[in-house]
């Protein structure tokens, strides 16, 4: 199967580029340099939440990048606000860039500019423990816009926890290979759901959800050759059986008033993590989204097969590139296909009788 | 229209392509009076695994006989179409055998047809070759190998099934 191989240039290329991580990091790091000198603020412990810390990061197409960092402050829960610390960190770092900041439900984002567009943004999403002095106790976050809505408030929360149950899949060198197929699956997806759904509103299914399913659900689909005394890795396989797990997951949830048959998912946090109660990571979809994300994955599944039942590579990869994308690599014909002897028969004669 | 036919074969999947199932379509013997046709299979064989992709054949040219009963490819044009694709394409595409249509609802070949598939296969150099014959009701193919005095049927495609 060298389908695989175009496979892997895929992956590549939507892979987080390295220079873009490490610029990233830069800009995280002066704002927390911000932060740390500052009064009035007390002293945090900074996490890589997100994407880069499960190294699960994919290019985004006509979006910004986005880096999460969580502060875990030294400060019992209790004695402040939920919009304490957000507000001051808001107040901090308004003017830092041209863009400015903004205070959003989970966190405080500021956003740079690149090229005279915006071009990234950092996340700052505020934690506080249920006791100062023991760091094993239950983690809150700060969640609200302002102080005036019924929303703001305390939640329990596990986010390192959450870290570790991804990165804890596949874990130690004899599971690398494994592990490097879990994250290329995932990284597919996240961009085939970038390209597919609308960015906007809540629209797009959330990338924990489809991490999440994937720790659970994902199976490696690998063959042993004995010729080359390896495993061969099947990307195709892997993302189709995916695909169907998730397919799997939505549930008959009755019809619209337009006469819509509509479909539900629910997928919860991990029950083993410190979370608030009622943790399904899609809970933020309507009903006619939820559908639509069904609908998608329906026809994810229908022209994944199509490709499996193609004989020819070159256009499996016209139709993945349908699929997944421009960054799915089309190979040339002439580059796909076997040297050959340039013979034919000089005359042939034929009869029905 | 015509859909792709994909032949399952031993460790192999061969795809004839919708574009030449419809070229020999045009070429059915349906009148008693029509002539046969025929030409050549040109197709490649996947980088990856053993597929084959049979893309062009080369329709009936000037210099070829077409009698009712015989079709004798005598025309240069179909080698001088080979050799062009062949160097266009650095050399990815083969030949893979002769197609040619008969006169009959389900199409069997001839005498003369099994001579002329012995002789290819002793001089061409490849292992194997596939021959289609075109009837009226189905389209059938045979694979040759070498050192195998009889055909094998691998595949018969009818017509009404393909959706024309
Ligand atoms: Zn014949």
């Amino acid at each position: 199967m060298s389908l695989q191989k175009y496979f892997k240039e895929f992956n590549e290329k939507i892979k987080m580029d390295y220079d873009v991580k490490s610029e990233l990091k830069d800009k995280r790091d002066i704002l927390l340099e911000i932060l740390r000198n500052a009064e009035g603020i007390p002293a945090f412990k900074k996490f890589d939440q997100g994407s880069y810390s499960m190294y699960l990061g994919v290019e985004p197409l006509d979006k910004e990048y986005d880096i999460d960092v969580g502060l875990r402050f030294q400060v019992n829960c209790d004695d402040y606000a939920p919009m304490d610390l957000k507000d001051k960190i808001y107040d901090l770092l308004k003017d830092h860039t041209d863009y400015g900041a903004t205070i959003k439900k989970p966190c405080v984002t500021v956003t740079y500019k690149k090229d005279g567009e915006a071009a990234y943004h950092v996340d700052l999403v505020v934690y506080t423990y249920a006791d100062k002095d023991d760091t094993d106790s239950q983690l809150y976050l700060a969640r609200g816009k302002n102080s005036e809505s019924d929303e703001t408030c305390w939640e329990k929360s596990d986010p390192v926890g959450l870290v570790n149950y991804v990165n804890d899949k596949y874990k130690g060198d004899d599971a690398k290979e494994d592990r490097e197929q879990f994250r290329r699956i995932i990284r597919y997806f996240k961009r085939w759901k970038n390209k597919k759904f609308s960015s906007s509103g809540n629209a797009e299914p959330p990338s924990i959800g489809i991490t999440l399913i994937a720790v659970d659900k994902f199976e490696v689909s690998k063959k042993y050759d004995y010729l080359e005394e390896k495993y061969i890795y099947d990307d195709l396989d892997a993302v189709l059986n995916f695909a169907k797990e998730i397919k799997d997951l939505f549930k008959f949830n009755g019809i619209s008033e337009s006469g819509r048959c509509l479909y539900s998912i629910e997928y919860d946090l991990p029950s083993e993590l410190k979370f608030d109660e009622n943790t399904n990571v899609f809970k933020k979809m309507s009903d006619n989204y939820m559908t639509d994300f069904k609908e998608k994955v329906d026809a994810l599944v229908t022209d994944l097969e199509a490709v499996k039942n193609e004989a020819d590579e070159v256009e499996q990869c016209k139709k993945l590139n349908k699929i997944f994308g421009d960054d799915f690599p089309i190979p040339e014909v002439d580059n796909a296909a076997k040297q050959q002897m340039c013979y034919i028969p000089p005359t042939s004669s034929s009869g029905a009788r | 229209m015509v859909c792709a036919v994909i032949i399952n074969a031993e460790n192999k999947r061969i795809k004839l392509c919708n574009e030449i199932i419809g070229l020999m379509y045009g070429y059915i013997q349906w009148n008693s009076y029509d002539t046969e046709a025929g030409g050549i299979i040109l197709g490649r064989e996947n980088l990856g695994n053993d597929n084959l992709i049979f893309e062009f054949i080369t329709k009936p040219m000037k210099k070829d006989i077409r009698t009712k009963n015989r079709f004798l490819r005598k025309d240069s044009e179909h080698i001088e179409f080979y050799k062009q694709l062949y160097s266009k394409h650095n050399g990815v595409y083969a030949y893979y055998g002769e197609w040619h249509t008969h006169p009959e609802d389900i199409p069997h070949y001839s005498i003369i047809d099994l001579t002329n598939w012995r002789k290819i296969s002793k001089e061409d150099p490849k292992e194997m070759q596939y021959h289609i014959i075109v009837g009226r009701k189905q389209l059938r193919i045979w694979e040759m190998r070498k050192k195998c005095f009889m055909p094998k049927l691998v595949c018969e495609v009818k017509w009404d099934e393909i959706n024309i």
